[in-house]
């Protein structure tokens, strides 16, 4: 790792960020040399911590807070081989965002099997409470008793150690259903309006994985919403189930800010097909994948943050970077991203995002594991039929398949062992038919297994 | 020369069949499948008159070169022999008498339960199966491990040159018995060279009726000869009686160790010739040899006695034996598609694992007691790890002893070896209260359907369909004993 800034520095340099005045975006762009000079070294991938600015984040300007335009997501910290958070990693994370300006950190319940509140409290304890902005949100989905939401807050500002949440959000809203239940039957809403009252909560928002007709009653209940939360990166914004481009211009006519979940895709838009790639770099040799996906958010207006979870000191490097400042996209470079995006949507990947809501599976099947393999096979470029011609590069290619696949996921976790059952279904935020898609890999490796002549 | 020669053939049999118990690739059995198949008890096994007329032939011609260049067993005695040399310089070997009425009787025995059909208990002596077990037990573990080392290795170059297999005991008490052999064996051949071979091995005994008459044989010049024992003493067959002169053909497996190391050049590998050579002085020894042959000649009268007799004894018993298991252990064990029936499979196989190494879908196990005592360590079905592909007839292109006879993709595709059967109580739609039809959507032949009953979505088995693959097994959810288990056939038949 390349911090080898020690804590005191680290805090002494946060502190005094603190004070400096944001810059605008634009202005920015246009003056600052060091990006320049960056690029025309031809360093973006494992770049150099000198390459990183201290004191160039680009600052939100839709509401009265400070707000980084990179928001630190605290869902995919570094873990140790026993899956357990890697606190010294996670902790070296946070000071280093910190010390760079980053100053939105949003966890929730369930990241890391309910660890990450813990981590990412304990992480920012050492720091001035008004120094940076904690978001933490209402697990929707497992509020059954109407005594369990004010449990359930409470014992998220114990594990936090905070008094108060700067952002809290409704968490994954998926269905009407549920959120009449939990947030009107149960009392929910009212409860937080109260605990907003109470200044437990600064700004009240909702995130969002439903569909049109859920986005539209929620955003019409007489409540003051102060932010919303939704998935927005440039493969969504014209080809996914709900468009982001539907939800960002609803929003944006309402002037409620945005904050942005799922800028990458989990990972997905890191990691692009041979064709996106050459596109972006064709363009620009010298810059990451993931910073387009970044100045595209960032280039758009009424953003208060773009969550990114980092779980290496390059990626958030990268970020940091990226953002510091934005060097906003022209509307040449906007369209490419589209055009990516299509490029993208012409191989069938499935959009899973890797959040692993889905698993434990009850019969052991290792969801987003086979989902990731597989989107892996098709940005490759190595999936095949199991009736095509069995030339040198199909076998090639069959054989990519089934290693792949048994270097992926233990034999015993893999997709035949789906029952179908669908207790996994209400648990995507993708909305993925899970066992369906389980089912069609299944029946592709096994027809695929079956052209093996022994 | 002649032993380099010897060496050099011993060494190339040696590691192929030694590399197709092991590999992990399934391109081996392509390349050295046939020295399975030209070993003696399997081609006698499997009536393959060419290759019993060839072996016949070698061994009258060149006596038992048999034993120190085909059988991995020999050869693997040979080794270890060699390493003690060279732990030991000083280790020597004597001349011993011959131990004929344990080697015939041990031979006639081996004949009989062979004729019985209890090959299962024929087979732990049986030197190219014993070796089998050794090699898939003991080696095949580690030169996975090899592989699969390699393969981690593999994963991080993003190199597909390895990947990894499994690895796990299929059966301890078969893994016991390998061990067992291989400690015995291993102890007989550091202490006493190829004493195994002249007093247990039947096919050492059975290929030693032949070389004592054999025509090329290594013969003692008397008249160079200065009796130093040098010969005697790097026998590792123990059979050269250098006092007399006289070497003991029915033992020599023809290493040309005595050529090579008598400094008078008094032995050569010749011709038989007229009486004045060694040969013909060995009818001296007229009593003992006729006892061996009476011996012989009584423990066939035996064997073709009994053999109706122990026949009808082992049919029985398959059935018998697991009569009492409850739960889901199968009553009727299944037998590979190729094996035609139980019994067939019981008669002709001697359990050398070979099948069981290489089954790409890790379906073939030892028996332990699935098939009785007479079907010890032979393969049996077992969907734990996989079931049996439609496209794959692997076990019965490796069985060198016909006990798998081969049988093609397409015959096999219709062979019913076992017929599923389902047990509701174990079902997760019932235990859970979830719709499932695992075993349903995994079914090749299309044989399980979905059914509705009482609100509730439960499969049935059209036996007529059901070919006994054991997909089913393998992918039903249902823990610790699966809801749907395959019953094997005793015989095989058509759809």
């Amino acid at each position: 790792m390349n911090n080898k800034l020690k804590p005191d520095l680290d805090r002494r340099r946060a502190l005094k960020l603190m004070g400096v005045t944001a810059l605008s975006a634009a202005v920015a762009s246009c003056t600052n040399k060091s990006t320049e000079n960056i690029m025309a070294l031809g360093q973006t991938v494992g770049l150099k911590e000198s390459e990183v600015p201290t004191d160039k984040m680009t600052y939100s300007t839709v509401n009265d807070d400070k707000v980084s335009i990179l928001g630190f997501g605290c869902m995919r910290f570094p873990t140790t081989a026993d899956g357990k958070i890697d606190e010294v990693a996670a902790e070296k994370l946070v000071d280093y965002a910190m010390a760079h300006g980053v100053t939105y950190y949003d966890t929730a319940w369930p990241y890391h099997g309910g660890a990450s509140e813990l981590t990412i409290g304990r992480a920012l304890k050492k720091y001035d409470r008004k120094s940076f902005y904690l978001a933490d949100k209402m697990p929707t989905w497992a509020i059954t008793r109407k005594e369990q939401i004010p449990e359930i807050f409470n014992k998220q500002l114990e594990k936090c150690q905070v008094d108060y949440f700067d952002y809290y959000l409704l968490h994954n809203l998926q269905t009407l259903r549920d959120y009449k239940r939990v947030y009107e039957d149960l009392g929910g809403l009212a409860y937080l309006l109260e605990q907003k009252k109470k200044g437990k909560i600064r700004k009240l928002g909702w995130s969002f994985h439903g569909d049109m007709e859920l986005f539209k009653y929620v955003l019409d209940q007489d409540v003051k919403w102060d932010f919303v939360q939704i998935q927005i990166n440039y493969n969504d914004w014209n080809h996914a189930r709900v468009p982001s481009k539907d939800l960002y211009e609803m929003l944006t006519e309402r002037n409620i800010p945005i904050v942005v979940m799922e800028p990458l895709l989990g990972g997905r838009l890191a990691r692009l097909n041979e064709q996106a790639i050459r596109l972006f770099h064709e363009a620009e040799p010298t810059m990451s994948n993931a910073s387009w996906a970044f100045r595209f958010l960032g280039s758009l207006p009424n953003m208060l943050t773009v969550l990114s979870g980092m779980t290496y000191m390059e990626h958030l490097q990268d970020n940091i970077k990226t953002y510091s400042p934005l060097k906003p996209l022209t509307e040449a470079e906007f369209n490419m991203c589209l055009e990516a995006a299509d490029l993208l949507n012409k191989y069938q990947t499935i959009p899973c995002t890797d959040c692993k809501y889905c698993v434990p599976c009850p019969y052991g099947v290792e969801i987003p594991g086979i989902f990731t393999f597989y989107n892996k096979i098709i940005n490759h470029e190595n999936l095949i039929r199991a009736n095509g011609e069995q030339d040198e590069e199909w076998l090639k290619k069959r054989k990519i398949f089934l290693t792949d696949y048994n270097r992926a996921v233990p034999k015993m976790a893999q997709a035949d062992r789906c029952i179908g059952c669908r207790e996994c279904v209400p648990l995507c935020p993708q909305m993925i038919d899970i066992p369906r898609q389980l089912q069609r890999i299944d029946k592709l490796s096994e027809d695929l297994k079956l052209t093996i002549k022994h | 020369m002649l032993k380099k020669l010897r060496v050099l053939f011993a060494a190339i049999f040696f590691v192929a069949i030694t590399l197709l118990f092991l590999d992990v690739s399934g391109v081996m059995k392509h390349w050295f499948g046939w020295m399975a198949k030209v070993q003696l008890v399997p081609a006698v096994l499997s009536v393959n008159l060419g290759i019993i007329i060839f072996l016949a032939l070698l061994t009258i011609l060149f006596g038992r070169l048999y034993c120190s260049v085909i059988c991995p067993m020999g050869v693997f005695q040979d080794i270890v022999s060699s390493i003690h040399k060279k732990f030991n310089k000083k280790h020597l070997y004597k001349y011993r008498k011959s131990c004929n009425v344990l080697r015939y009787v041990v031979l006639v025995v081996f004949v009989a339960l062979l004729l019985a059909g209890i090959g299962g208990v024929a087979a732990l002596i049986e030197p190219y199966s014993a070796f089998g077990r050794v090699a898939s037990n003991l080696l095949a573990p580690i030169y996975a491990g090899v592989n699969n080392i390699l393969a981690f290795f593999a994963e991080r170059m993003n190199s597909y040159a390895f990947y990894p297999v499994d690895v796990w005991v299929k059966a301890g008490a078969t893994l016991a018995v390998a061990v067992v052999t291989f400690v015995v064996i291993a102890y007989l051949s550091w202490r006493y060279g190829r004493l195994y071979c002249n007093t247990i091995c039947p096919v050492g005994s059975f290929l030693g009726l032949i070389s004592r008459y054999s025509i090329f044989k290594p013969v003692i010049n008397t008249e160079k000869c200065n009796g130093c024992g040098l010969c005697a003493m790097k026998c590792k067959s123990e059979c050269i009686n250098s006092k007399e002169h006289k070497i003991d053909y029915s033992r020599c497996v023809v290493c040309f160790n005595c050529i090579e190391n008598c400094t008078k050049g008094a032995i050569s590998y010749s011709l038989r010739k007229g009486c004045s050579t060694s040969s013909c002085q060995a009818k001296g020894e007229d009593a003992p040899k006729d006892n061996s042959r009476r011996a012989f000649m009584q423990g066939v009268a035996i064997a073709v006695a009994s053999a109706p007799l122990a026949a009808k004894a082992a049919g029985g018993r398959v059935v018998a034996e697991l009569e009492d298991k409850k739960s889901y252990k199968r009553e009727t064990p299944i037998a590979p598609p190729g094996s035609k029936s139980i019994a067939n499979l019981n008669q002709h196989c001697t359990a050398c694992q070979l099948c069981v190494q290489n089954c790409p879908n890790g379906v073939l196990k030892p028996a332990t007691g699935e098939y009785g005592i007479e079907g010890f360590m032979q393969p049996t079905m077992s969907y734990d790890k996989g079931f049996c592909r439609a496209n794959c007839n692997v076990c019965s292109t490796v069985c060198p002893n016909g006990a798998i006879a081969p049988i093609t993709i397409e015959e096999k595709a219709s062979t019913k070896i076992g017929r599923a059967v389902i047990n509701l109580e174990n079902c997760v739609v019932n235990t859970d209260g979830v719709t499932c039809g695992n075993c349903s959507r995994h079914c090749p032949t299309k044989a399980i359907m979905m059914i509705r009953k009482d609100g509730k979505q439960i499969p049935t088995v059209d036996t007529e369909k059901c070919i006994g693959c054991g997909a089913c097994e393998y992918v039903c959810p249902a823990r610790p004993f699966s809801a749907i288990h395959v019953e094997g056939n005793e015989i095989h038949h058509l759809m």
